[in-house]
């Protein structure tokens, strides 16, 4: 009698577990997903439906929204001639100049003995753990000296410092992985530094640019904290948007704000979607390694 | 490996030149920030009052610890930084281990998971804006729906930093989750098997091995994520703007906006920077410390 109660038990608490282990599974799902999923649909609600309680699920779509938020009511209507261009010139530029420097900085830090080399890769490392908070003001009066305070060159010269060391410590990873014969080969045959890092290291690590172009994309894209400070009007970059949303006469307009945060976060989301699989090794070899 | 002599001395000087362009972005750009920023806290400026900066010594330093208000600010941000990496610490260590024991959809609920660390702060905080409303917002209604009175969030006194709390930790428990479920796929199976051929429960093989293998990457992520909640600042200032109610949610990065960069008080605000800094590289040596312990019991 008792073993078979026993096991009787023993497969109900199984069936137990799995459907608890299923249910949390999607309930952390949804925790992650649903807030952003209910702002996109915010966002293309009419205006009478975004405020209802309970919310209705079923709407006439509509892209009003949208329409506003690139309306004269916002920001004067700059945001796609203004903020748009600025956003993509700040983070294009910044993204390409720190690919091509972290990947010299990378190279050497890892290939070429020389005085200096640990205590250097351990400076441009822990530059890395400098809070953006701290340094913002001390930034503003470095911009202020050099007349560079809105300008979008003042916000590349700061994502860029602040970018590299990320950028570089994700490169020294994948280009250590690389087997070093095959560049002394090649350096027999006759190739140059500059041929081999070209030739060689350049494909081999592509997996590692594209991850450290992506994380460099997407913090300099994000970015509001340095933007809120350094800029005041003509170097405005997209994320600032935010703040315009909060208006003296009518208190918050959800459903611009919603179709605006959308807009931002689009691209984010299908970077991604493409990139997933670059983005989880930059973050386990810039998170992990020690 | 040094080389002398002439040929060989222009080669050994080649690495610098393949480093010094980071290197010079790096120190140009953070070197003369700071080195700006650690003149002007010895002064009291406010550039459109009078153009000239007035040297006051530590003036500042000493005003500011005596301030009230900046040790309040002090206090909810360890608040903020504690309830916020503990929970992410938690539910991330509880995700970890659900997804890596998930069969199917792996992929999927990654994917999900990545989405809200990806998202620009200052778009998570307005996402939760939209949550958080005490008449329009979701969340009251679901507390309404499950027969619980509703709260003010962060119009609320009480509420205002848990609430914040929780959109950080909604935020980045994402990034626990996916680093730790890489330290787990990298443990070795081995230890696992002879734990069950010798009758040990799971909870205890959790205790005994999988706590003790990954007390590394435990440690590395720890640090991380509290530098990096110590540092907080687009979503904070998007929900509670101004501290929030009652100032409950004044982090050190607000009292930096609103006491010192907007009153234009500079010396302060450089001020202000510095002791931030100072307090995340003491944090940072503090969970160092604990890594080399931990790193060396491997």
């Amino acid at each position: 009698m008792y073993p078979v109660a026993w096991s009787r038990f023993r497969k109900a608490s199984k069936i137990i577990e799995r459907v608890l282990y299923n249910f949390s599974m999607c309930l952390m799902v949804a925790f992650f997903l649903f807030p952003v999923v209910w702002m996109i649909l915010t966002s293309f609600k009419p205006a009478k439906e975004a405020f209802r309680i309970p919310p209705s699920l079923v709407f006439q779509p509509t892209l009003n929204n949208y329409r506003e938020v690139f309306g004269p009511r916002f920001e004067g209507g700059r945001l796609l001639p203004v903020f748009l261009p600025n956003s993509l010139v700040v983070t294009i530029t910044t993204t390409a100049v720190v690919i091509v420097l972290a990947l010299l900085a990378g190279y050497a830090l890892t290939r070429f003995d020389f005085r200096g080399r640990k205590p250097l890769t351990f400076f441009i490392i822990a530059t890395r753990m400098l809070p953006p908070i701290g340094s913002v003001i001390p930034l503003f009066f470095m911009m202020n000296d050099l007349r560079l305070l809105d300008t979008r060159l003042a916000l590349i010269l700061v994502h860029t410092a602040l970018s590299l060391p990320l950028a570089i410590w994700i490169l020294l990873g994948f280009i250590q992985g690389i087997p070093k014969e095959i560049e002394e080969c090649a350096i027999v045959d006759g190739c140059s530094r500059i041929g081999v890092l070209w030739r060689i290291i350049m494909p081999l690590s592509a997996p590692g640019l594209v991850a450290a172009s992506i994380f460099t994309f997407i913090f300099t894209w994000n970015d509001f904290q340095i933007a809120l400070f350094l800029t005041r009007a003509k170097a405005k970059t997209l994320p600032l948007l935010a703040l315009s949303f909060q208006t003296i006469e009518e208190g918050v307009v959800w459903g611009p704000m919603a179709a605006g945060g959308t807009l931002i976060m689009i691209p984010m989301i299908l970077f991604v979607l493409l990139a997933q699989k670059y983005i989880i090794k930059g973050l386990t070899l810039g998170g992990v390694k020690g | 490996m040094r080389r002398v002599g002439s040929p060989k001395s222009r080669r050994a000087l080649a690495p610098y030149c393949w480093v010094m362009p980071s290197v010079i972005v790096i120190v140009g750009v953070m070197g003369y920030a700071f080195a700006k920023g650690f003149s002007i806290s010895l002064t009291k400026w406010n550039p459109f009052l009078n153009p000239t900066p007035v040297p006051v010594g530590l003036g500042n330093y000493v005003k500011l610890l005596s301030d009230p208000l900046f040790r309040h600010s002090v206090y909810v941000t360890v608040v903020f930084a504690a309830g916020s990496v503990g929970a992410e610490m938690l539910l991330g260590m509880a995700g970890a281990l659900m997804v890596q024991k998930l069969r199917f959809l792996k992929g999927l609920v990654r994917t999900s998971m990545l989405i809200p660390m990806m998202l620009a702060p200052a778009i998570a905080g307005l996402i939760w804006k939209l949550f958080m409303d005490i008449d329009f917002g979701l969340l009251n209604y679901f507390l309404s729906l499950l027969g619980l009175p509703e709260i003010g969030w962060i119009a609320d006194k009480t509420w205002v930093l848990p609430s914040v709390v929780l959109v950080d930790v909604w935020q980045w428990t994402p990034f626990v989750v996916l680093i730790l479920l890489a330290g787990l796929q990298s443990l070795p199976p081995e230890p696992y098997e002879a734990a069950e051929i010798d009758g040990a429960t799971r909870l205890q093989a959790f205790r005994y091995i999988t706590l003790p293998l990954m007390k590394r990457v435990i440690v590395i992520t720890l640090l991380f994520r509290t530098i990096f909640s110590l540092r907080a600042f687009d979503t904070i200032f998007l929900l509670a703007r101004g501290g929030g109610p009652g100032q409950n949610a004044l982090t050190l990065s607000m009292y930096l906006y609103e006491r010192a960069y907007i009153p234009f008080h500079m010396g302060m605000a450089a001020t202000a920077s510095y002791i931030i800094l100072i307090i995340t590289l003491l944090i940072t040596a503090v969970i160092l410390g604990l890594t080399h312990g931990a790193g060396s019991t491997e």
